[in-house]
């Protein structure tokens, strides 16, 4: 059914599936078609769509098809969460090795001043292996 | 598969030979649904695959199995998505190419525009800037703020510069253009810089002797064409309604002198373009182009105010966009090799690992990066919409002025830095966790002139919503046939 009157939706999401920063980034995206309110409670988090004020007709959807797309999104957004926890270290190392080249000082050869060892001198390959075997082991391994 | 299980002296069972069990470890990458259908995943260092929807899910419970999945998992492997070593030796390859996806940055400002005149013979209703009578003096480029433009560009870090001269119609200040090559091929010389020169001109009063000293200082000529004639003079006004006519023998002219390749075109989208895409592509393979720009009509200038006949909505260009491309591809299916250039620069960051430098389709954002503009009146901005910005009494851009500022304070100062806390995509609500973020780029100008603020609100914003469709699009599209990767690789070899 086409939501020309559209009634505000409510959804109770609880905590222990869906974090805060999910939630808010999830519906980040539905802001420019709704009003959305984000009420965090003790163990769940309300989330409200409503038409912004002036507007009569709501996108063009349905409400079978609002809430599929929400719940994709939830899911798609999870995933993101889950992905990003698992690999920010990589994604840290990964940026500060590929710019630690513009660097123009003097490579520092202590570990404790190193200790990525972006500043290790040639001929030694591979010598950020041993110090990135020491960072935390992600889930699942 | 069979398993050998008695162990023999020459050769050692199979399952010697298998790599340790460990469930894998997920690698940096983001996703995006491509269709009801597909989601591709895109590596951090922008190597993608378009699996099944729903293998995202598959991939982070950790459903994926290497040997039933041998195919994808392979594919995820040497896409720099997984890995399945508990540390991750190929971080330095990993890293090189995340460096030399943002190479574009190493040598910084290349491209100079100097706006030499706002004066302008056509009263185009689109124009970006303020259009003022082909005598008046006094919105020309004074002699003084050519040097001082030279002087500064002399201190770009780069190797390898670019002037662009720009209007109004840049032919109007021919005098001030001779001015500023002259003195620029001395002070390169000077610097050891390579210097390239481009005048941006309607070519409506373009003459021989100008032509002349174009070929003896290897200048190139970038015009406006808007598609065929009636859509061309609707566009763009003239007394004679004589534009396209005098743009086509200009282009035939320029070609004759300077050489084929010398001479580009650019189109500018109106209301009325969106109407006629096939005629428009169909224009330029006429005129012996072989690359159009589908560019969407800017919100700069007097296109804002002039609501009723410029306003036109994102959602009816990506419908024009997606026919002219179409058509263009079945061209290319004919065997007639064209290119639609947009798609090239996304297709140049999704298929290759090296980067393009396109003021907008970067992060870091281009504009003072890539680019810098020197406006008539000796006014300095971050880029050229910003100077159109400026046109309509925004300052926001503004970086300085070249009788008052050094290289200094206009490159590294204060508005430079507020600048550069929007301009990079990997920082901003919306775009951090984009699958299109490496394709993508970040447009601070653009943000600040539909939503007042440069940081950008991306469910609204015309950019994300423009940039998101094409490049999904270009995704399906590559999906869908095999034979349509094909073209979109040839398209991208020959912009190389
Ligand atoms: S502007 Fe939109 S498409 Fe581009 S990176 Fe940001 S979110 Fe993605």
């Amino acid at each position: 059914m086409p939501l020309d009157s559209f009634t505000p939706i409510e959804l109770r999401l609880d905590r222990a599936t869906y974090s805060e920063a999910v939630i808010y980034k999830c519906f980040y995206w539905y802001g420019g078609e709704y009003d959305v309110h984000i009420e965090p409670q003790a163990d769940s988090i309300i989330v409200r769509l409503s038409l912004p004020e002036g507007k009569t007709t709501a996108p063009n959807t349905t409400d079978e098809a609002l809430l599929s797309r929400i719940q994709n999104d939830l899911v798609d957004f999870k995933l993101r969460e889950l992905i990003g926890q698992e690999t920010q270290t990589i994604r840290e190392l990964l940026v500060a090795k590929a710019f630690a080249n513009y660097d123009t000082e003097q490579p520092l050869l202590t570990p404790v001043s190193d200790p990525v060892g972006f500043h290790f001198p040639e001929g030694e390959p591979s010598s950020y292996v041993s110090n990135y075997q020491a960072l935390p082991q992600v889930q699942g391994e | 598969m069979s398993v050998i299980t008695k162990p023999s002296r020459k050769f050692k069972a199979s399952n010697e030979y298998q790599v340790d069990l460990t469930p894998y470890r997920l690698l940096p990458f983001r996703f995006h649904e491509v269709t009801p259908e597909k989601e591709v995943i895109v590596s951090e260092v922008g190597d993608w695959l378009l699996v099944p929807r729903g293998t995202v899910l598959r991939l982070v419970s950790r459903e994926l199995d290497r040997v039933q999945d041998a195919e994808l998992y392979a594919d995820l492997l040497a896409n720099f998505i997984i890995s399945d070593a508990a540390e991750v030796p190929l971080l330095d390859v990993m890293a090189t190419r995340y460096r030399t996806k943002k190479s574009f940055l190493d040598a910084f400002t290349a491209l100079h525009i100097f706006v030499v005149t706002l004066r302008c013979e056509h009263t185009c209703h689109y124009c970006q800037v303020s259009r003022v009578t082909a005598d008046n003096q006094a919105f020309t480029m004074s002699r003084a703020h050519i040097d001082k433009g030279i002087a500064l560009m002399m201190q770009s870090p780069n190797p390898h510069v670019t002037m662009e001269f720009q209007g109004g119609e840049a032919l109007l200040a021919f005098d001030t253009i001779v001015y500023a090559v002259e003195q620029a091929r001395v002070q390169a010389q000077m610097h050891g810089k390579q210097i390239t020169f481009v005048i941006c001109t309607n070519l409506a009063v373009v003459t021989p002797e100008i032509l002349a000293y174009c070929d003896q200082n290897q200048i190139l000529i970038s015009t406006s064409l808007d598609g065929p004639e009636f859509l061309h003079n609707a566009n763009r006004h003239r007394p004679k309604r004589n534009s396209y006519q005098l743009t086509v023998e200009g282009i035939a002219q320029a070609r004759a002198v300077l050489g084929h390749e010398r001479v580009s075109a650019l189109m500018t989208t109106s209301t009325l373009s969106l109407e006629h895409p096939i005629a428009i592509v169909d224009e330029y393979i006429r005129q012996g182009f072989n690359s159009i720009f589908l560019r969407p009509i800017s919100p700069y200038g007097f296109a804002l105010r002039s609501d009723k006949k410029n306003k036109y909505q994102t959602e009816r260009f990506l419908e024009f966009y997606k026919t002219a491309l179409g058509h263009i591809l079945d061209c290319n299916f004919k065997g007639q090799f064209f290119r639609e250039d947009y798609a090239t620069i996304i297709l140049r960051k999704i298929l290759t690992p090296f980067p393009i430098g396109y003021v907008d389709l970067q992060s870091p954002a281009g504009l003072i990066n890539g680019v810098v503009v020197f406006n008539y009146d000796g006014q300095v901005y971050a880029s050229d919409e910003a100077r159109m910005l400026a046109e309509m009494q925004d300052y926001e851009f503004r970086l300085g002025h070249l009788d008052t500022h050094s290289y200094e304070q206009i490159f590294y100062g204060s508005k430079a830095k507020q600048i550069a806390e929007v301009w990079s995509n990997e920082s901003l609500a919306g775009c951090s966790e984009c699958a299109f973020q490496t394709y993508c780029g970040a447009d601070p100008v653009l943000h600040h002139a539909t939503q007042g603020d440069m940081y950008g609100y991306r469910p609204t914003s015309v950019f994300c919503q423009k940039n998101m469709e094409i490049i999904r699009y270009l995704f399906e599209l590559m999906d869908a046939d095999p034979q349509i990767e094909r073209i979109f690789r040839s398209w991208v070899a020959d912009s190389n």
